[in-house]
C-alpha cells in the first residue's frame, strides 16, 4: 500500500463525515426541492466515472503503444474497474432523482444514453480480460481506448443533442450555498477514489509479478 | 479450456447490447406515437389528470445507502483478493522450502 493512501483515506473519511451536515444545510432548490440533495452525490460519481475513462484510456494506450509495463496495465484495470463501480453509482442516483424531477426511472437521452453506452464498453473490457485468456491485454487495450473515445461525446452529449438532462453549464454557475456542498462532497469522493485507484494499482502490480513468478518457477 | 468462458461472456455482451437496442427502438416507438397524439387532438390543461406526488425522503435515502453499499462492496471484492494474494505467496513459499523444490 502507498504512503498516501492512509493520508487520502483519513482526509476522505473526515470530509465524509461533514458532507452530510453542509449538505442537509445546502436550501432545496425551487422546483425539484429536497430530491435535488441526490445531486451532492450523483455529480461527483459522474466525474469520477469520466475520469475513470480517461485513466483507463490513456493507460491503455501506454499498454498498446508504448513499453511493456505493468503498472500501465494495471493503472488501466483499476481505471476500468472504478468506472464500472462510480457508473453503477450514476445509474442507480439518477433514477432516482429522475423519478420525481422528470417523472420517469430512465429516460433515453442523449446523456443517459452515452453514459451508458461507455459503461457498457467498460463492462465489456473487464468481460475481456476476466475470460479473453492469454494476451488479451492488447486487446482490452483497444477496447479501453473505444471507451476513452466515448468520454468527449457524454460531455458535450448536453450541447450537441436536445436532452432533458441538466446541462454541462450549471455546475459553473451554481450559487454559493449549493456550490460549497457540491465542491466539498467532489473533495470526498476524489480522495476516496485516489486511495481506492492506488489500492487497486498496487494489487494488480503484485498479481502480475506473482504471475511472472510461478511462469519462471515452472520454466 | 478457455472457450466456453469466453463464449458466455459474449453471450453476456451480446445480450446487453440486444437490451439496450431494444429498449432504444421501443423508446423511439414511443416518442413517435406521442408525437402524432399531440398533433391529432389537442387537450386542455383543466383536462390533465392530477400529477402524481412522489416523496422525496425515500428516494435520497435509498441513493445515498446505496452509494456507501456501492464503495464498501468494492473494498471487500479489493480486500479479498489481496487475501487470495497472500495465500497463494504463502503456498509459493511453502514449495519453495521444500527438499524437493531446490
Amino acid at each position: 500500500m502507498s504512503k498516501i493512501t492512509p493520508v487520502l483515506l483519513l482526509v476522505a473519511a473526515v470530509v465524509f463525515a461533514a458532507a452530510p451536515f453542509v449538505i442537509n444545510g445546502a436550501p432545496p432548490e425551487a422546483t425539484m426541492g429536497l430530491v435535488q440533495k441526490i445531486f451532492y452525490f450523483h455529480f461527483p460519481a459522474a466525474l469520477l466515472t469520466l475520469l475513470s475513462a480517461i485513466a483507463c484510456g490513456l493507460a491503455s494506450a501506454r499498454v498498446m503503444f508504448g513499453s511493456a509495463s505493468s503498472t500501465a496495465d494495471a493503472v488501466a484495470c483499476a481505471a476500468a474497474e472504478l468506472a464500472i463501480v462510480f457508473g453503477a453509482i450514476v445509474f442507480v442516483t439518477g433514477p432516482l432523482w429522475g423519478r420525481r424531477a422528470w417523472g420517469v426511472w430512465w429516460q433515453w437521452d442523449a446523456r443517459v444514453t452515452s453514459t451508458f453506452v461507455m459503461w457498457l464498453v467498460f463492462w465489456s473490457y473487464l468481460l475481456l480480460r476476466r475470460f479473453g485468456g492469454a494476451g488479451s491485454e492488447k486487446l482490452s487495450a483497444a477496447v479501453g481506448l473505444f471507451g476513452m473515445a466515448l468520454a468527449p461525446f457524454v460531455y458535450w452529449s448536453v450541447n450537441m443533442w436536445r436532452t432533458i438532462h441538466p446541462p454541462a453549464s450549471v455546475v459553473p454557475k451554481l450559487p454559493v450555498d449549493f456550490a460549497i456542498p457540491l465542491w466539498l462532497s467532489v473533495a470526498a469522493f476524489a480522495c476516496f477514489y485516489g486511495a481506492l485507484m492506488m489500492t487497486r494499482v498496487s494489487l494488480g502490480r503484485a498479481e502480475a509479478d506473482l504471475n511472472a513468478l510461478i511462469v519462471e518457477m515452472e520454466d | 479450456m478457455m472457450r466456453m468462458p469466453a463464449l458466455k461472456s459474449l453471450w453476456v455482451w451480446t445480450a446487453m447490447v440486444a437490451v439496450t437496442l431494444g429498449a432504444s427502438a421501443r423508446s423511439v416507438l414511443a416518442f413517435a406515437a406521442q408525437q402524432t397524439a399531440a398533433q391529432d387532438v389537442y387537450v386542455p390543461v383543466s383536462q390533465l389528470p392530477q400529477q402524481e406526488t412522489i416523496p422525496a425522503a425515500p428516494l435520497v435515502l435509498i441513493a445515498y445507502a446505496f452509494v456507501w453499499v456501492a464503495l464498501v462492496a468494492y473494498v471487500f471484492t479489493l480486500w479479498r483478493r489481496a487475501g487470495r494474494l497472500e495465500r497463494e505467496v504463502a503456498e509459493i513459499r511453502q514449495t519453495l522450502r521444500t527438499p524437493a523444490a531446490r
